[in-house]
C-alpha cells in the first residue's frame, strides 16, 4: 500500500472519466426515440379503438312486426288509437287483412284466439328521461286520477303543451285528438285476456 | 461541439417523453375504466327485484312487447308453443353444455347474452347462432336499466349491439332487461325503460314462466316452475351464465321431454310471434362490424391492462410491506447492538477535513466556523475553491482561522475538487464535507471513531435537514430521518451501505488511494465512491451520532433537479459496479444485497408506482371503496409507525408527522416522475450537462435566515450529497 507523502498527491490522477450511460454517437438516443414513437403508435391505436367503440352503435333495423289485430284471426279486435302515428282515426277497427309491407304471420299463429282488448290509449310524452312516466303511463285499473300529469314536451320540438294527458282509466279511453304531435305520441294497446284489461 | 448540439437536441426530448408518459397513463386509466365498467356486473345477478309497488304497469299480459305504429303492443305466444330463453351468458362452462342439450333434443332457443361476456367469449355466441338459436341483448353489464341514468342506458344497449356486431356480424332487435320477470311484475319505472327500448326499435322480451333456476332449487323444482299452465304458450326463462348452472343443464332434457309429450312445439321468440325464426337478427354493415371488432379488441387490451396492473400492484404491495417490516426489525437490531460510541481522545487520529466549495459565499463561513469549533484535538480544514466567482475563498481567508487552508483550482467539478483537497490534505483520515453543511462540535470526533477498527474503510454520518419550515422542508426532513436513516441502519446490519453521504463521511486515505480517488464517471460520486470502497474489501459503517445539518431544496424545481441527479447518478453507479455480483468477499454483499435493493426500491418500485395510484383510484371507483380505504390507511398506519420509531431513534420531535400522510399526494408523484425521467435519460445515453449540476444557490441564498446552525447555501451538495 503506497504511503502518500503529506501535502502531495497520493491519489493517483484518475483516468480520463468514462461517464456511465453516456452515448455520444446518439445511436441509443435515436433508438429510444424510435421505441417511443412505436409505443406512442400502439397507445394511439388503442385509444382510437376505444374512441371508435364508444361513438355509437349499429342502428337497429326495426322489426316489421304486425299489429296485434293482424295476427288475430276471427273477430277483429278494436284498437283505440290516439289518432296519431298510424294515421288511422281513433277507435278504428284494425283490419285483419295484411297491409302491404307487413309480414304475414307463419302458420301456427292462426291458432291464436285471444282477443285484443284496448287497455288505454292516450298521449304520452316521449322524452328520453321518461318525465312523468309514472303518472301518465300506468294504465292499470288502479291508476290514480288525482295525479297531475304534466309531461314536458321538451324532447320534441313540435310538442304542443296543451296536449296534456287526461288520466282516464276507462277501457274505452278517449282519444286525444287535439294533438298533431305525431312523433312523440304513443299509445298503449294490450292484447290479452279481457280480465286484466277491464277496470 | 457535438456535446452542445446533443444538449440542444435533448431539450426537445423531455416534452416528447412526457407526452408519451401522459398517453400511457391515459391508456392505462382508460383501460382500467373500461375494464372496471365491463366487469361491474353483479356476479350472480339473476335476482328479480320485487318492487314495493306490486301493481303491474305492463301494457298487457303478453310477455313480448314492441311498438307498432307508435303504440305499445304486448303479445303472448300461441298455445302449446314454448320459447326457451337463457339469460346471463355466454359462459365458457355452462353455455356449451346447454347448447349440447338443445342440440341433442333438436330444440331451438333464444339466448339473452350479456354484452361484456359476448366480448369475452364471442365464439360461444357464434355457436349459438350456428346451432340455429336466436340471440338477444341482456345489456352490456347486466345493468338494471330502470335505475340507471339515460346516457348509461343508451350505452348499455349500444355497446351490447357493438359486441354482437363484432362477434357475429349481426345486431339483434331483441332485448330482455335484466331483473325483469313476468309482465305482472312490471313497475311503472320498468315501463319507462320498455317504452324507450321499444321506441329504439327493440322487441322487449319478458317471461311467462320463471324457472328460478338461479336459486338452484333442484332440477325437479326447475321443471315444475317451467311448465306452462294447461296448454298456454309461454316464454320460459333459464340462465346459462352467472353461476353454477348444473341444475339447469339437468332439468332441461326432462322439461323438454315433458313438453314434447304434451304436444308443445319449441320455437325462438320471434318464431313464436309468427315471424321467421331469426327475424330478430339482421346483418350489420361492414363498418359496423369493424366498429364492433374495435370494441372487442379495446376490451381485450383493457383486460390485459387490468390484469397487468393487478399483477403489478399485488407483488408491489407485498414487497413494500416486507421491506418495511425488514427495515423496522433490522433498524431495531442495529440500535440495540450498537454500543454507545466510547471515543478515546488519546487514540483519535489526526483528521483532515476537505470542503469542496463552488460559489458558497452565503454558507461557507457558517460551515467552516462550525468545523473549526470542533472538539477534535488535531484537525486540519482544507477548503477547495472550485473556481468560485463570488469570492468564496476570500470569505474563508478573512475568517483568519488558524487550522484552515484554502486551495484554489479552476472550475472543474466537485469530484475533481475533492481529489485536489485529498491530495492537499496532510492526515491519514479524511472527512469529506459539503460547503453548505454545518457540523456539531462532536461530529468529527464521532465520525472518525469507527475508523479505529482497521477493517472499516469508510463511515457514513447522519445528515439532517436544517431548514424544516414549509411542507417541502418537513417532507424532506421526514424522508431523511425515516427512509434514509432506517435504510442505512438496515444496510449497516447487512454490511453493505451503498452511500456515504457527501455531506458527512469519513474515509481512510489508503482506501481512497486504492480505489483511485473520487471518480468522475457518475453524477453520484459519493455512491460511486462508497461502492468502490466496498469492492476493495473494506467495511463501510453508519454512525448515527455524527450529525451534520444540510440544507434541503426549498422549491419543487430545485428538488426535482437534485433528485434527478441522485437517481441518474445512482443508476450510473449501479451499472458501473454491476460486476460486484460475481465478486467474492464484501463485494458480493454489495452485488447480492445492495445493488438489487437499490434497483428494486430506487428504480423499479417508483417506476411502477403510478400503476399503484391508478389502481387505488380505480378501486375507489369500481371495487369496494371501503376496502381500498382500509388497505390504504393500514399502509399509512404502518408508515406512521415506522416514522414514529425512526424519529424516536434519532431523538427527533414527533410534531412534523402530520405532514406524512400528505407526502402521498405531491411528493411521491414527484419522486416517481423523477425516476421515469432518469430512466429515459439513461437509456438514451443523454449526457447531463455539468453546468446544470452546479446550482446557483440563489434560491437558497434568498431564503437564508441569518441565524445558525442552519446551513446557508447549497451547491455541489444538491447534486450528489445524499444524506
Amino acid at each position: 500500500m503506497p504511503s502518500p507523502a503529506p501535502g502531495h498527491a497520493g491519489v493517483p490522477a484518475s483516468d480520463p472519466p468514462t461517464p456511465v450511460f453516456v452515448d455520444d454517437s446518439g445511436r441509443r438516443h435515436r433508438f429510444v426515440r424510435g421505441f417511443g414513437w412505436a409505443l406512442a403508435a400502439v397507445v394511439t391505436v388503442y385509444l382510437a379503438l376505444l374512441g371508435v367503440s364508444l361513438v355509437g352503435s349499429p342502428g337497429l333495423v326495426p322489426l316489421s312486426l304486425p299489429a296485434v289485430g293482424k295476427v288475430l284471426p276471427g273477430p277483429a279486435a278494436p284498437l283505440v288509437s290516439d289518432g296519431s302515428g298510424s294515421g288511422r282515426s281513433a277507435g278504428e277497427l284494425v283490419p285483419t287483412a295484411a297491409t302491404p309491407g307487413a309480414r304475414i304471420p307463419a302458420g301456427p299463429a292462426t291458432a291464436v284466439v285471444t282477443a285484443a282488448v284496448p287497455l288505454v290509449a292516450r298521449r304520452q310524452s316521449h322524452s328520453r328521461t321518461g318525465t312523468g312516466a309514472t303518472t301518465t303511463s300506468a294504465p292499470t285499473p288502479r291508476s290514480t286520477p288525482t295525479a297531475t300529469p304534466a309531461p314536458t314536451h321538451t324532447s320534441q320540438g313540435k310538442g304542443t303543451p296543451q296536449a296534456s294527458p287526461r288520466p282516464t282509466h276507462s277501457s274505452t279511453a278517449h282519444p286525444t285528438p287535439h294533438s298533431t304531435h305525431a312523433a312523440g305520441a304513443s299509445a298503449l294497446t294490450a292484447a290479452g285476456p279481457t280480465t286484466t284489461a277491464t277496470p | 461541439m457535438s456535446g452542445r448540439r446533443r444538449a440542444a437536441r435533448t431539450r426537445r426530448g423531455p416534452a416528447a417523453h412526457w407526452v408519451l408518459v401522459a398517453m400511457l397513463a391515459l391508456a392505462v386509466a382508460a383501460g382500467l375504466l373500461l375494464q372496471g365498467y365491463a366487469r361491474n356486473e353483479i356476479g350472480r345477478s339473476s335476482t328479480v327485484e320485487t318492487s314495493a309497488d306490486t301493481t303491474s304497469a305492463a301494457p298487457g299480459t303478453g310477455s313480448v312487447i314492441y311498438r307498432n305504429h307508435g303504440r305499445l303492443v304486448s303479445r303472448s305466444l300461441p298455445p302449446r308453443t314454448v320459447a326457451l330463453t337463457f339469460d346471463d351468458g355466454p359462459d365458457p362452462h355452462w353455455t356449451s353444455q346447454v347448447l349440447d342439450v338443445l342440440h341433442r333434443e333438436h330444440v331451438p332457443a333464444t339466448f339473452f347474452d350479456v354484452g361484456s361476456r359476448v366480448a369475452a367469449h364471442p365464439e360461444l355466441v357464434r355457436r349459438e347462432l350456428a346451432d340455429g338459436h336466436e340471440v338477444g341483448s341482456h345489456t352490456f353489464t347486466h345493468a338494471q336499466l330502470s335505475t340507471i341514468a339515460g346516457w348509461r342506458e343508451n350505452l348499455e344497449l349500444s355497446m351490447t349491439q357493438l359486441a354482437l356486431a363484432g362477434a357475429t356480424g349481426q345486431a339483434s332487435a331483441l332485448v330482455r332487461p335484466p331483473y325483469s320477470s313476468t309482465p305482472s311484475a312490471v313497475t311503472a319505472r320498468d315501463l319507462t325503460t320498455i317504452r324507450q327500448a321499444t321506441a329504439d326499435g327493440y322487441l322487449v322480451v319478458l317471461t311467462d314462466r320463471d324457472s328460478e333456476d338461479w336459486t338452484r332449487p333442484g332440477w325437479l323444482r326447475i321443471v315444475a316452475n317451467s311448465l306452462p299452465e294447461g296448454d298456454t304458450g309461454a316464454v320460459v326463462m333459464f340462465h346459462d351464465g352467472g353461476g353454477n348452472r348444473a341444475q339447469t343443464v339437468a332439468a332441461l332434457p326432462r322439461l323438454i321431454g315433458e313438453l314434447k309429450a304434451r304436444g308443445y312445439r319449441f320455437t325462438t321468440v320471434t318464431g313464436g310471434l309468427g315471424l321467421p325464426p331469426y327475424a330478430g337478427e339482421h346483418k350489420v354493415s361492414r363498418a359496423e362490424h369493424l366498429q364492433g371488432l374495435a370494441l372487442l379488441w379495446a376490451l381485450r387490451i383493457s383486460a390485459a391492462i387490468g390484469a397487468f396492473v393487478t399483477w403489478v400492484v399485488v407483488p408491489l404491495g407485498m414487497l413494500a410491506l416486507l421491506r418495511t417490516l425488514a427495515m423496522l426489525l433490522l433498524a431495531r437490531r442495529h440500535a440495540r447492538q450498537r454500543k454507545v460510541p466510547a471515543v478515546d481522545n488519546a487514540t483519535l487520529p489526526s483528521v483532515s477535513v476537505v470542503v469542496p466549495a463552488y460559489n458558497e459565499a452565503v454558507g461557507i463561513a457558517a460551515a467552516v466556523r462550525s468545523l473549526a469549533a470542533s472538539d477534535h484535538p488535531d484537525l486540519e480544514i482544507v477548503v477547495v475553491d472550485d473556481g468560485s466567482t463570488d469570492g468564496t475563498s476570500d470569505i474563508v481567508e478573512s475568517l483568519q482561522l488558524p487550522n484552515v487552508r484554502v486551495v484554489r483550482q479552476p472550475n472543474s467539478g466537485k469530484a475533481t475538487a475533492l481529489n485536489t483537497g485529498i491530495a492537499a490534505a496532510r492526515h491519514e483520515v479524511l472527512v469529506l464535507v459539503d460547503g453548505d453543511t454545518v457540523f456539531q462540535p462532536d461530529t468529527v470526533r464521532m465520525i472518525v471513531g469507527p475508523l479505529q477498527d482497521r477493517s472499516v474503510g469508510a463511515v457514513a454520518g447522519n445528515t439532517k435537514v436544517g431548514n424544516r419550515r414549509g411542507l417541502l422542508g418537513r417532507w424532506q426532513h421526514l424522508e431523511y430521518v425515516v427512509a434514509f436513516n432506517l435504510d442505512r441502519r438496515m444496510f449497516d446490519v447487512f454490511g453493505c451501505i451503498t452511500t456515504v453521504p457527501g455531506a458527512v463521511g469519513a474515509f481512510r486515505r489508503e482506501v481512497l488511494v486504492q480505489v483511485g480517488g473520487v471518480s468522475l464517471d457518475t453524477l453520484a460520486e459519493d455512491t460511486d465512491l462508497t461502492m468502490s470502497v466496498l469492492r476493495s474489501g473494506y467495511r463501510v459503517v453508519y454512525e448515527p451520532c455524527a450529525v451534520a445539518w444540510t440544507e434541503a431544496p426549498q422549491s419543487l424545481g430545485d428538488l426535482w433537479r437534485q433528485r434527478y441527479r441522485w437517481c441518474y447518478g445512482t443508476m450510473q453507479a449501479i451499472w458501473k459496479h454491476r460486476g460486484s455480483i460475481v465478486e467474492r468477499g464484501p463485494a458480493r454483499r454489495l452485488g447480492w444485497i445492495g445493488l438489487p435493493s437499490l434497483l428494486a426500491f430506487q428504480v423499479a418500485f417508483p417506476l411502477l408506482s403510478p400503476a399503484l395510484d391508478l389502481f387505488a383510484l380505480f378501486g375507489v371507483l369500481f371495487l369496494d371503496p371501503a376496502k381500498i380505504l382500509v388497505a390504504w390507511s393500514a399502509f399509512l398506519g404502518l408508515q406512521m409507525f415506522c416514522a414514529v420509531y425512526a424519529l424516536r431513534l434519532d431523538r427527533e420531535s414527533l410534531k412534523p408527522l402530520w405532514a406524512l400522510p400528505l407526502q402521498q399526494f405531491v411528493y411521491r408523484q414527484v419522486m416517481y416522475l423523477v425516476v421515469i425521467q432518469s430512466v429515459i435519460s439513461a437509456f438514451s445515453g443523454v449526457r447531463l450537462r455539468w453546468h446544470k449540476l452546479h446550482r446557483t444557490g440563489d434560491v437558497a441564498a434568498a431564503a437564508i435566515p441569518a441565524q445558525s446552525p442552519y446551513p446557508e447555501s447549497e451547491d455541489h451538495s444538491s447534486l450528489s450529497s445524499k444524506p
